[in-house]
């Protein structure tokens, strides 16, 4: 009858902690067990992914396991019956959870008969998912200032502003005519009258206008002439299947650096492109070191 | 007082008073399970609740606070920085000032922007545009049909946009500016006819002072219309917990309301 006894009379034995009290020994591992039982038990029902009857807080609905967010239903009302979730009549809210549910099903089942394997839509949107997540951990990452800098500096070409030119294009019926023509403009004549005496005519005379669209309005062979002109110049004739041209170059900026401080967004966005990119080639090159691949002999 | 001498001296004191410390650690662990208990049951709370209804529910927002400002110190700040004003020569927006580029601040918007991110790699982000780049090409490869322009028409859009902030004259490059803006620039399209933006895209509002890129400079307009701009926030969901997202969301809707941002501490 010691479960009786007063605490006075095993006292003695149960205080002293120097001495071995059995029933102190199983009440504390009983206490311990107790506990335990009650951690385990509280994470296996409120674990995501184990089998439970207990819905988490942040969810709607779990489905075979398979959580329902209320973030994702309560995006789908807004999307479906409008902002204000106070005017979502409780049938409506149903119907969507509803319909939820019934996606999800559907998911379940489409795993199940493993439609991935058959359906290239589903299998591109799987890539993209995975190469999707690869892509996130470099995107989480925000670069310091100094990695920044240095990937500027080793990527200069990158981040170069878009030159402007801009250009005459004047044509001529022979090579004498053209020569003359270049000459009297070198010395100042005025463009109009030179056109007239040697029976020229501008073909095209632009704005400033930037390199790439200077370049489809002169065509290549032109273009790359007249980005080598300075300001003022005149080009020699240049012989063309048309004709004989001649290039009068207004103004010429030609592409240069931009600052970091102009271009620091677009570095920030090409640096974790190319991270992304990296990160991308370690996961394919993991993926198919753990993979078992056999390739028919006449496929290598 | 050395680690040996301290734990001889605590061992004697469980020898000379053993019913007073097993009644401490009792008490201790009674003390950690009730606070546990209670966490729990705020954050549940928390989480099952409207998000756009919880100014109504001030117990939550003070228990949410707190826990916001420690997830943004640790998730945001590296971009938004610690007192979230952002960073315009990255175009990491103010989170401070009541200038929204997608939606219009409810903390449901903030928390979807938290959780999906913005032009991240997650099939929910938010990326219906981004801003063409007119020195290009192709400025929008999505829409092939949208033409480049001269630099002299991207100077006459610039006149326009400062016209409207009434930072410079109504001129004729001014009124060219306009009719690029509301025609063949397609600039409308997104930023709207009065330049006042679209949250829906992420437009940003070009006639409010407000500039996301730098400080609304000529040059600085110039390069946004000339070379494109595309900021990226990430998307969290997975990585964080929903009460999380939650919080740093209720934390972040808090900077930009008056009344509250005292509560955080913010200036």
């Amino acid at each position: 009858m010691s479960g009786t006894a007063p605490a006075s009379a095993r006292s003695p034995i149960w205080r002293n902690l120097g001495a071995i009290s059995s029933g102190r020994s199983f009440v504390l591992a009983g206490g311990a067990a107790i506990i335990g039982l009650v951690l385990a038990g509280a994470g296996l029902f409120a674990a995501r992914g184990t089998s439970s009857l207990v819905i988490p807080p942040e969810d709607v609905a779990i489905v075979n396991q398979q959580p329902i967010a209320r973030t994702d239903l309560l995006a789908q009302l807004r999307a479906l019956y409008g902002e204000d979730p106070a005017e979502i009549t409780p049938q409506q809210r149903r119907k969507a959870l509803n319909d939820m549910i019934r996606e999800e099903l559907l998911v379940q089942r489409a795993k199940e008969l493993d439609v991935a394997s058959v359906d290239p839509d589903v299998r591109a949107a799987m890539v993209a998912a995975v190469e999707q997540s690869v892509a996130a951990d470099a995107m989480i990452r925000q670069p310091g200032q100094a990695e920044l800098r240095a990937y500027y500096q080793a990527h200069q070409e990158r981040y170069a502003s878009e030159g402007t030119i801009s250009v005459s294009n004047l044509a001529f019926g022979g090579a004498h005519a053209a020569l003359r023509a270049v000459q009297s403009l070198r010395k100042g004549a005025d463009l109009a009258q030179v056109l007239t005496q040697e029976h020229g005519r501008e073909i095209s005379s632009e704005g400033q206008a930037f390199y790439f669209a200077s370049r489809i309005h002169l065509g290549d062979s032109l273009f790359e002439v007249a980005r080598r002109l300075h300001a003022g110049e005149i080009s020699e004739p240049l012989v063309q299947p048309d004709g004989v041209h001649v290039l009068v170059v207004r103004q010429n900026h030609p592409p240069v650096a931009r600052p970091y401080a102009a271009a620091q967004d677009q570095v920030l966005n090409d640096f974790r492109n190319d991270e992304i990119a990296r990160l991308e080639a370690k996961s394919a090159e993991f993926l198919r070191k753990r993979a078992n691949i056999l390739i028919a002999k006449d496929a290598r | 007082m050395t680690p040996e001498g301290w734990s001889e001296g605590l061992a004697r004191q469980v020898r000379r008073r053993p019913r007073a410390v097993l009644v401490f650690v009792a008490a201790a662990v009674a003390v950690s399970a009730a606070s546990a208990a209670w966490t729990m049951a705020r954050t549940t709370a928390l989480v099952s609740a409207d998000p756009d209804r919880l100014a109504g529910r001030p117990d939550l927002v003070a228990f949410a606070l707190p826990r916001g400002h420690r997830g943004f110190a640790t998730y945001c700040a590296p971009c938004h920085g610690r007192a979230a004003r952002g960073d315009p020569a990255l175009g990491i927006p103010d989170l401070t000032d009541q200038d929204w580029l997608y939606g219009s601040g409810k903390v449901s918007e903030i928390e979807t922007i938290i959780s999906d991110g913005v032009r991240a790699p997650d099939p929910k982000t938010w990326k219906l545009a981004r801003m063409p780049a007119y020195a290009r090409l192709v400025p929008y490869p999505p829409e092939p049909a949208l033409q480049p322009l001269a630099p002299g028409d991207i100077r006459d859009v610039v006149s326009f946009l400062m016209s409207i902030e009434g930072r410079g004259p109504v001129s004729e490059a001014s009124a060219r500016g306009r009719a690029i803006f509301a025609g063949r620039g397609g600039c409308y399209d997104c930023h709207g006819a009065d330049a006042g933006g679209d949250p829906g895209v992420g437009a940003p509002n070009l006639a409010d002072h407000t500039w996301l890129y730098g400080s609304g400079q000529p040059e600085e307009i110039f390069d946004s219309i000339a070379y494109g701009r595309a900021g990226v926030c990430p998307a969290w969901r997975g990585r964080l917990k929903p009460a999380q997202v939650r919080e740093i969301a209720l934390y972040v809707h808090a900077l930009s309301t008056p009344s509250a941002s005292a509560s955080v501490g913010v200036q």
